[in-house]
């Protein structure tokens, strides 16, 4: 039960993942490219929980951390970038 | 049964961040894009972790991943902030508003290094 | 000096939880650490202090999870049906608190409520700016958002001015 949930939720992520990836490089201006990111991060959480509980490996949880410190502290200076440089 | 659980409640996370990409696709202003993509994805990643819990249940496990819900829900609403305040003062394209001066009036412009 | 000390336990039970097992390694390091990130970040104590009631706390959080579900729903719905019915609005409204504490709370519960988004906060004059999708009217917007902060502030009542005068400079 959980195999087939958990693939099945590993394959919608890898669709939502590659969209945000689109939306990354189509754009429009840098503050869509930066969503975009935050989503992706976002994303990437969500899998690597996902994968912890399909294998039991407490390893993703411990990268997981990691992954959603740097995601915010990413986003915040992208941020406080595009304040200052103006959307281009 | 806690299998059950865990995996509709990993299915629903999922489905939102894939909602959230949708979304981020769907629409053409960039302060609804940021709307579409920080509200489901918020919520289905405390579903989703709530649903790896669930699926791991062990004592030690749950720390970490309430230590991680919290700090989504702590900093998710920041970012999210963040992102809207630097678009608002780079002054990005937006969709025809309405109550626009309001903010624009208030806000003194950043000083913009030369480039 | 008490509030240092308490953001040192907390930094140090984070730390053990982190690592998942309590050793005098474990317990060691994250005193070290915690001891040397509260020398360089100085912990400053807010301007009003606040009390808390559990009651009032749990009413905020079942609200706040019932509009953050809703808002969920709402976008799953747009983004399935087709068409772009989206009216923006940037709105401002005046807050009813003079803490900063309460104003920030509500600022970022508010980005997660349904429709709206945090742009703005004003310290000057206490006015929030917010990003709404879908401008029903003004007042109503308002509205939510005086709800909001009548629950916030029923949650965390306010107890007095720690640093009295020391609205406009910096605590050092």
């Amino acid at each position: 039960m959980l195999q087939v949930s958990t693939t099945i939720a590993l394959a919608a992520l890898s669709i939502a993942a590659a969209l945000c990836i689109v939306r990354m490089a189509r754009g429009g201006s840098l503050p869509d490219r930066v969503v975009a990111l935050d989503s992706l991060l976002v994303i990437v959480v969500i899998g690597l929980a996902v994968l912890a509980a399909r294998t039991g490996e407490s390893l993703y949880l411990d990268i997981m951390v990691v992954a959603s410190l740097l995601g915010f502290t990413g986003t915040t200076l992208v941020s406080t970038f595009v304040e200052r440089r103006g959307a281009r | 049964m806690i299998e059950v659980l865990a995996s509709i409640l990993i299915l629903a996370g999922a489905g939102l961040a894939l909602i959230a990409a949708i979304g981020l696709q769907r629409f053409g202003d960039v302060f609804a894009r940021m709307h579409v993509a920080t509200k489901p994805a918020s919520l289905g990643m405390a579903l989703a972790l709530t649903g790896a819990v669930l699926a791991m249940a062990g004592v030690g496990h749950t720390t970490k991943l309430i230590l991680v819900i919290l700090f989504q829900y702590l900093t998710a609403p920041i970012s999210a902030h963040l992102i809207g305040r630097a678009t608002f003062r780079a002054g990005t394209e937006m969709h025809p508003d309405t109550n626009f001066d309001e903010l624009a009036s208030r806000i003194k412009p950043h000083p913009r290094q030369s480039n | 000096m008490r509030r240092t000390v308490t953001a040192i336990v907390w930094l140090t039970a984070i730390w053990v939880a982190l690592w998942e097992d309590v050793t005098w390694a474990n317990v060691l390091s994250g005193l070290l650490i915690a001891v040397l990130i509260t020398r360089k970040i100085k912990v400053v104590p807010p301007r009003v202090s606040h009390g808390f009631r559990p009651k009032a706390f749990l009413v905020l959080a079942a609200y706040f999870i019932r509009e953050l579900v809703r808002a969920s729903m709402i976008i799953a719905w747009e983004v399935v049906t087709p068409g772009d019915r989206i009216n923006p609005a940037v709105v401002s409204i005046r807050l009813r608190t003079r803490s900063p504490f309460i104003a920030t709370t509500v600022a970022n519960l508010n980005s997660l409520t349904p429709g709206t988004l945090t742009l703005e906060l004003d310290e000057e004059t206490w006015t929030l700016f917010i990003h709404v999708l879908h401008l029903e009217s003004i007042q109503a917007s308002r509205r939510a958002i005086h709800h909001l902060e009548a629950l916030v502030m029923a949650a965390f009542p306010r107890r007095g001015v720690v640093v009295p005068g020391a609205e406009r400079e910096e605590v050092a």
